[in-house]
Parts: C-alpha cells; structure tokens; sequence
C-alpha cells in the first residue's frame, strides 16, 4: 500500500509525499525481515534447520525435513529479496530527498514498485503454504 | 492512460479499498484453515492468495493502464513463478 501511495505521489508531483512514504514502506520492510530472523533463532533453538542436528524424532510424519527445508530455503529467498527492495527504496529516498518530480524519476519509482508488489504477491502464497499447514494440523 | 487513473484523490481511495480488501482475505485464509475441510483447505487458502494475486496486479500494479510490452513481461514472471511453485509444491505432496 505504501509503495503504491508513494508512486502515486510522485506521480501527482510530490516528492516529499513521496519520499516519507517510501521510508515508511523501507520501515516496515526491514520490520519484516527482523520479525522473520527472529523466528529463524527460535527455529534454530528448536532444532528445526534441516541439518545433521534437525530434530527428526520430534516429527511423526514423512517428509518434516524436506518441508523446513523448502521453509528455510523459500522464505530465507524470500527475505533476502526484501533486503534487496529495502536496500533499493532507501537509496532512492535518500536521492529523491532533494530535487523536483521528474518523469525519469516516476519511472523508476514504478519499476521499484513493481518489484516491491512481485516481492509481495509471492508472500501471498507462501504465508498459506507454509504458515497455515501448521494451524490445521493443531486445530 | 485512463483518465481517472489521473486523479491522486480517486487512485488513493482505490489503494486503501484494495489494501482493505487484502486483509478481509488475509482474514478469511486464516479463519479458513481452523475449519477442517481435508484437500479442500489448501485448494480455498490457494484461490484466496489467487484472488489477493489479482487485487496486488491490477491495482498496485496497475498494469491495465501500463504498456502492453510491461502487461506481457509481467504475465511472464507470473507464470514464471507458477511453473516453480508447482513443481516444487508437487514434489512435497508425492513424496513418500
């Protein structure tokens, strides 16, 4: 939403606007990576990371390794392109500071967006896939 | 470009409606999955994150206003991004 409010002001000529909702989306994106690498520690407490110290006996189904192996491997890839979108929002802010609204600046603004929502659309399917498993399995 | 595309006021209403939208499914995903439906559970959460897909593409996006080369380039990367999905998601269910 952020993102797509801050496009949406440099594109109507603020770039003010802009820039302090391009902070806010970079904000909440490093938020998001901090939330998850605080729940991979605990992961890694539990003994849960597919290696030689996974905690096989704890699982009485087939396939839990392989399954926080495509957890570690596809959330851990998700979270790094999040680190990427940040890295890129921030630099641009830091740029987009200062100087008026340009065509050339819209356009590249947009084209982070649409990475920024690609990032996001494959949130949306890994939160059921690997979030939501578990909720049925204790409900 | 549409003209109402234009507009900050409308295109700002239109994000808040979109972003509301996304967690009335966000909500109904998780309510969702403490109902215990079998196979029918993942196939409902994946039309949710469907529809949650299509609401992101046309109005974050807002690829029906953008040029027909961007609409294709990203209807490529969507697909893309299907064809891993499934072989990976199939992988899991078929092994033993």
């Amino acid at each position: 939403l952020l993102m797509a409010l801050a496009v949406s002001r440099m594109r109507a000529g603020d770039t003010v606007g802009a820039v302090r909702r391009m902070a806010a989306t970079a904000s909440l994106g490093v938020l998001f990576c901090a939330i998850h690498f605080i729940e991979y520690a605990h992961d890694s407490f539990e003994h849960l990371l597919p290696t030689t110290s996974f905690a096989a006996a704890d699982f009485h189904y087939p396939g839990a390794r392989l399954f926080f192996f495509l957890y570690f491997g596809m959330t851990g890839f998700h979270v790094l392109h999040v680190l990427i979108g940040v890295v890129v929002i921030t630099i641009l802010a830091v740029i987009y500071r200062k100087g008026p609204a340009s065509r050339h600046r819209h356009t590249v603004l947009e084209i982070a967006g649409l990475y920024w929502h690609f990032v996001d659309v494959v949130w949306v399917y890994l939160y059921p896939l690997f979030y939501l498993v578990s909720v049925r399995g204790h409900a | 470009m549409p003209e109402s595309l234009h507009k900050p006021g409308q295109e700002c209403r239109r994000y808040w409606a979109a972003w509301t939208a996304l967690l009335v499914l966000l909500g109904a995903t998780c309510a969702l999955n403490f109902i215990h439906l079998g196979a029918l559970n993942t196939m409902l959460s994946l039309a949710i994150a469907f529809a949650k897909m299509l609401l992101i593409m046309l109005i974050f996006m807002r690829l029906p206003a953008e040029a027909p080369l961007l609409r294709f380039v990203a209807f490529a990367g969507f697909i893309w991004i299907a064809i891993l999905m499934t072989f990976t998601i199939t992988e899991y269910l078929t092994r033993t």
